[in-house]
């Protein structure tokens, strides 16, 4: 049996604004397996954050999570009281943000922020121990004095024993612990001079440190998720593959699942292993990448992939999806797609197709079912 | 480091614009017709047959760019003249009358910041519950209310009210009672008496101007305090609906500590600035509130001179008065730097 770390089934989000009821999610099904990288790909407005925010619970007023379930740790989230949400929050599932500038607060530095994350979650008494274990042993490495040597390994030994039953430390011993391993996990996330950096506010900083930083909060504890909404398209494309490397890196390490959040189909081919194309709220296609750049299936998929510039082969004309993203107030009848598909049919407008084929490769689309045999004779 | 070479900066500032404030003044003094200038240098006792020799003294039979030259001179020297309303040089009025407000500021402050602050963060929390609507009627009611109305209800209530029924009571005038003035010699070293009190370690002092402050700096705190909380309400209700809010959240953080410190400084930006405003409005005199109360204070003060015709005295307290706004606008200036460490200095 396949190990899940997260599976969402049937997950219907809406606001419900004063113009009409927006149904922002629209029974998404997903599974996440342990230590995969996925991606979510599909317009602007397609619901895809929204797809974010439900499973972290912090959908915004007038947005609410109206049915379904997002399973995590055998525990249905939609279901937990909010203060088991938010220890989950940040330590089990963690979530980086598109705009590192605004999402940072620009009046508490860092470090302060950075903090926060161990301060609020991790056992902070047995941190403490840590701590000093590590900075016993940062002495150890420096020292040359013989005896002064053996007191330290003293020290160490006697605080490894200690480990396992804490003492209460300090508000002021928590703090220093958490900074310093704030610190340390910013040298995991190569940025150098971390004392340094801590002390700065998020606005003397560089878009991709910012970014860095953030990552480093969300894997700060060891998520057995992370989200990564939109989370380096704020960043040129240098910075961005810098940033999607250290992820992969990352995740070898720390063996999080990465979901990846994104409207570039750049970033799904290096990094994702797995790939869900979502269309007005709705997962339309989902299958592995390679599988997806290949073989394409759904109809918005084959408009996506063709609206990708190439650089190599012959010149032509950019393809490109006619029409927009359809209002989510009032969706179109059917197949939501059906009046951008240049292969709809009076079906497509009377009934909304099912997900179909086979697990490894699903696909939402009539030609694939009840207009099978059209589409055979017509590709004949 | 960096904070206070911006302060010498704004300091050195002070200056340029502490001049600025001074020849405007000056220009007034003698601009306005029916004020002769003389009237700075003279007591109502004074023989009007010295008034030529006084004239001579004083320089004013010179050009006008010399009369400020020896008028800066005598400024600088806190010589500001003699304000017959209140019977005693201008210098020496400010150095009594202003303490007196700068207590009753003090304490109207400290109530209506400890009151409107919390409730502005509990109207946005509770944005369009009825949390927030009943904090809003209340808030707007207050601060519409006219304060001579307000004041003169309050006594009523306080003091007229529990009186006749023979409950302890608030008094309804003055800084202190004369009964404790005569029993209880304290030295002054600020004029503030409560703060005297507390370094006198005079305890029956300090609980009679404490009662004596109640009433009047509730009555202004009530007035101003509308204007704070709502500036509070919807400068929280903006910063919780930032992405660093939603980042908070999704750190994993407890409710309190997303709201109370990472909302909570945002929030208290833009209130500082209103907050400054109005402690700077009050510093130079509530002037019905301190009629009211018989609190002698740079409002009374002012109201007497402007009554009294007393031009010296209205001119005296337009420096001193412009002297306190530029000061506490620097102060805010610094706390707004304090608070954001976005503001280059």
């Amino acid at each position: 049996m396949e190990e899940y770390v997260l599976s969402v089934q049937d997950l219907k989000t809406k606001f419900f604004t004063r113009h009409g009821v927006v149904n922002a999610l629209d029974g998404v099904n997903l599974t996440i397996r342990k230590g995969e990288i996925m991606g979510v790909v599909g317009e602007t407005g397609c619901g895809k954050s929204v797809l974010a925010l439900s499973i972290m619970g912090l959908v915004k007023y007038p947005g609410k999570v109206v049915e379904g379930s997002v399973v995590f740790r055998g525990r249905d989230l939609t279901k937990l009281d909010p203060d088991e949400m938010r220890k989950i929050r940040g330590s089990g599932i963690a979530m980086v943000f598109q705009d590192p500038l605004t999402f940072l607060n620009p009046v508490f530095t860092i470090g302060d922020q950075l903090s926060e994350v161990f301060l609020f979650h991790a056992e902070m008494d047995r941190k403490v121990v840590e701590y000093r274990i590590a900075k016993a042993k940062e002495s150890l490495a420096e020292s040359t004095n013989d005896g002064q040597r053996d007191q330290l390994i003293e020290e160490i030994n006697t605080l490894e024993r200690a480990k396992e039953a804490p003492a209460k430390a300090s508000s002021k011993e928590a703090r220093k612990a958490a900074w310093y391993f704030s610190t340390e996990m910013m040298r995991l996330l190569e940025i150098s001079d971390p004392e340094r950096v801590a002390k700065f506010y998020p606005h003397e900083l560089s878009g991709g440190m910012r970014q860095r930083i953030m990552i480093a909060m969300a894997l700060a504890l060891e998520p057995d998720l992370l989200i990564a909404d939109e989370a380096t398209t704020a960043l040129d494309v240098t910075t961005q593959a810098q940033i999607l490397q250290l992820l992969k890196e990352l995740r070898s390490r720390i063996n999080s699942a990465i979901l990846i959040i994104t409207h570039d189909l750049g970033i799904v081919a290096q990094t994702c292993e797995r790939v869900a194309v979502m269309y007005a709220g709705k997962i339309v296609e989902f299958t592995q990448t390679r599988e997806l750049f290949s073989n394409p299936k759904h109809p918005y998929t084959q408009g996506l992939l063709s609206s990708v510039p190439r650089m190599s082969g012959p010149e032509a004309d950019l393809e490109w999806i006619p029409g927009s993203v359809p209002d989510m107030i009032n969706l179109p009848s059917g197949c939501t797609f059906h009046p951008r598909c240049p292969f709809a049919q009076k079906l497509c407008e009377q009934e909304a197709p099912e997900m179909l084929g086979e697990t490894s490769h699903l696909v939402r689309c009539h030609l694939y079912g009840k207009l099978q045999a059209g589409r055979q004779a017509y590709e004949k | 480091m960096k904070l206070s070479s911006f302060i010498l900066r704004r300091l050195i500032l002070l200056v340029f614009v502490l001049f600025g404030v001074a020849v405007l003044v000056f220009l007034l003094t003698r601009a306005a017709p029916g004020i002769d200038p003389i009237f700075a240098y003279v007591t109502p006792n004074t023989p009007s047959s010295a008034y030529p020799v006084i004239r001579e003294q004083h320089h004013l039979n010179d050009p006008l760019y010399v009369q400020i030259w020896y008028w800066f001179w005598d400024v600088l020297h806190g010589d500001l003249g003699y304000s017959p309303s209140a019977g005693m040089p201008v210098s020496m009025a400010a150095a009594i009358f202003f303490p007196a407000t700068a207590e009753l500021t003090i304490a109207a402050t400290i109530i209506s910041l400890s009151v409107a602050i919390p409730l502005g963060i509990l109207s946005a929390l509770k944005s369009n519950k009825w949390q927030d609507h009943a904090t809003r009627l209340f808030v707007m009611t207050s601060s519409s209310m006219a304060v001579f109305w307000l004041g003169l209800m309050l006594q009523f209530v306080f003091f007229y009210l529990l009186r006749v029924n023979g409950l302890p009571s608030l008094p309804p005038a003055g800084r202190i009672s004369p009964d404790v003035l005569v029993s209880q010699s304290i030295t002054h070293y600020t004029g503030l008496n409560v703060l005297d009190s507390v370094l006198n370690g005079n305890l029956p002092y300090l609980v009679d101007s404490l009662s004596h402050l109640v009433l009047p700096a509730t009555t202004l705190a009530l007035v101003s305090m509308g204007l704070t909380a709502r500036i509070m309400r919807s400068s929280m209700l903006e910063v919780l609906g930032q992405d660093y809010i939603t980042m908070a959240r999704g750190k994993g953080l407890p409710e309190r500590v997303v709201i109370y410190k990472h909302a909570f400084k945002n929030a208290m930006l833009p209130t500082t600035t209103v907050v400054g405003l109005s402690f700077a409005s009050l510093l130079s005199g509530a002037v019905l509130t301190e009629k009211i109360f018989a609190w002698n204070g740079m409002g009374s003060w002012a109201a007497n001179a402007a009554l009294a015709n007393d031009t010296v005295g209205i001119i005296g307290f337009t420096l001193v008065t412009a002297t306190i706004f530029v000061c506490v606008n620097l102060v805010v200036d610094i706390v707004y730097a304090i608070l954001d460490p976005r503001i280059s200095y």
